[in-house]
């Protein structure tokens, strides 16, 4: 049994949607930091 | 009733208010479509979370809680991960970056540009077109059906209100107007739906108590799949999320951010904001202990809604909800209108428009779309109300490998294109129709998933059999030679 008496099996729906959301952020910072290191490449 | 009606009114002259403040907006047909690629990241996030949920997610949503329980807030944690992060970090960046360079203002534009094919223009612009006038008939006919159930509307009354300020402000303002409009309805939403969320678990004693009341009524109505099944649940989930990647009206959104950069903070915003997609479901599964006799479950919600909230809760409930379905109704009005006009009447047709004629014609095409739209929907006949079903089915399996392909793979070929196009829809058009002789273990396949598999393995075929697109094309595309100028330089 998960948090709140709700079974993993159940619970795992707001953990994904949690991960959706550090997915998105991840990937903002990867893409910034590529962006970045392609500016430092062209100088 | 005096309280819904007052936020009610605030809230459509609101709506009206900003439509007319953007009027002056649209000097160009490319502003009215998409607005001049000028969209920032928190706009274009909201409006796109706005126009994804439709009155009829949040009242059917509900619904499917209420009859199967706490597993179905995995189908609004697959719209997140797969319906929205995922699709804003595959297509978002190569959208905006190709329609860009290919001077494209509408997807079968942009169709037509990348494979160098004019027939793929029409044949995608009329069969997505018609397809989605029967899909907005259905988004006004579930908002006009919220107004009757939470307010006591007469149907027809609340078809004509919801549609004539619709209008209003999309033939007044154009794409700016839709989405400042459905960045303030995205608000409404979230707090309708965050509120209605809050006082519904609060009520049944907070989620352990939500989840013990549950269990009384049915174990499985807390665990996963439940009473639904794997099979219900999974392909449920999976269809409302994918269809995302193939409709236009939600890929627009990437053609008119400002820039690729501002996807950053509008992935992060909108991943967010969609998380309220588990809301209707979670609200559903606490109606199931606190409203359990209602007569059918998609009266779940608003029975809910009188329930848990006040009369001012209620009418920003009510407000959120037909938030819900203006959005969704006025962005696929929008594409409906500037595709009829660019990719059927000016590319099509071969008819020419100067400048100043395509912006007004824009703006009466919408308006002519919008009345049409309207006036199927105060009384639908009885083919279309068995279309709406699966209309978005269609259109999605038409777009979504060819837009997929397109921004990915350089050598897929137009006669690949094509043929997954008319294969996609006409499956998943057939296999609907032919629903009722099918044997019982295939009744849960969706006509999507079917239109889905059938446009992938053609599209597959026909490229490892047929010629890719012109080179100048595909230069073009990947940005190797320069960009088209306008939207009419595209071919």
């Amino acid at each position: 049994m998960g948090p709140f008496h709700i079974p993993w099996s159940t619970f795992g729906a707001f953990l994904t949607a949690a991960a959706a959301i550090a997915l998105a952020v991840v990937w903002a910072l990867g893409d910034l930091s590529r962006e970045k290191r392609e500016k430092d490449r062209d100088r | 009733m005096s309280v819904t009606v007052a936020v009610l009114v605030l809230y459509i002259a609101a709506l009206a208010i900003i439509g007319y403040a953007l009027r002056g907006r649209s000097k160009s047909a490319e502003d009215f479509v998409i607005g001049g690629r000028t969209v920032g990241p928190w706009v274009t996030a909201l409006s796109f979370v706005a126009a994804y949920f439709s009155s009829v997610v949040i009242i059917g949503g509900g619904a499917f809680g209420w009859k199967f329980g706490l597993a179905t807030i995995w189908i609004g944690a697959t719209n997140v991960l797969l319906g929205t992060t995922l699709a804003w970090i595959v297509l978002g960046r190569r959208v905006r970056h190709f329609t860009e360079r290919l001077g494209a203002t509408t997807l079968s534009g942009f169709f037509a540009a990348r494979y160098g094919s004019p027939s793929i223009r029409v044949f995608s612009a009329a069969l997505t077109g018609v397809f989605l006038i029967v899909y907005n008939v259905s988004v006004l006919k579930g908002m006009a059906n919220a107004f009757e159930v939470l307010m006591d509307m007469p149907y027809r009354a609340a078809v004509l209100l919801s549609g004539l300020v619709i209008l209003f402000y999309t033939a007044t303002g154009g794409y700016l107007a839709v989405v400042w409009t459905s960045f303030l309805q995205g608000i409404v939403m979230i707090a309708a739906l965050v509120l209605l969320a809050v006082f519904s678990v609060q009520r049944a004693g907070g989620l352990s108590g939500l989840a013990d009341r549950l269990a009384l009524v049915d174990p499985g109505l807390v665990s996963t799949p439940g009473v639904w099944g794997w099979a219900g649940l999974l392909s449920f989930s999976f269809i409302v999320s994918l269809g995302v990647w193939g409709m236009p009206q939600l890929l627009i959104r990437f053609y008119s951010i400002r820039n690729a950069r501002m996807l950053r903070v509008g992935v992060v915003v909108v991943s967010i904001g969609a998380s309220i997609a588990l809301v209707p479901y979670l609200c559903g599964a606490a109606a199931r202990v606190l409203v359990p006799d209602v007569a059918s479950p998609d009266l779940a919600i608003p029975a809910l809604t009188r329930l848990v909230l006040n009369d001012w809760g209620g009418a920003l409930f009510l407000a959120g909800v037909v938030a819900a379905g203006m959005s969704t109704f006025a962005g696929v009005l929008l594409i409906i209108s500037s595709s009829l006009v660019r990719d059927v009447w000016i590319e099509g047709l071969g008819r020419p428009l100067p400048p100043g004629a395509e912006l007004r014609a824009n703006r009466a095409m919408s308006l002519v779309v919008g009345v049409v739209s309207v006036a199927v929907a105060m009384k639908p006949p009885a083919l279309i109300l068995v279309l709406t079903a699966f209309s978005w089915a269609v259109v999605a399996s038409t777009n979504l490998w060819p837009l997929l392909f397109g921004i990915y793979w350089r050598r897929t070929s137009p006669a690949a294109v094509m043929a997954s196009m008319a294969a996609g829809a006409g499956s998943a058009l057939l296999w609907q129709a032919l629903h009722r002789f099918l044997p019982a273990s295939w009744k849960g396949v969706h006509g999507f998933l079917v239109g889905l598999f059938v446009g992938l393995v053609v599209i597959v075929a026909g490229n490892a059999l047929g010629r890719p697109a012109p080179e100048t094309a595909i230069r073009r595309a990947w940005g190797e030679e320069p960009s088209a100028r306008s939207p009419s330089a595209s071919l």
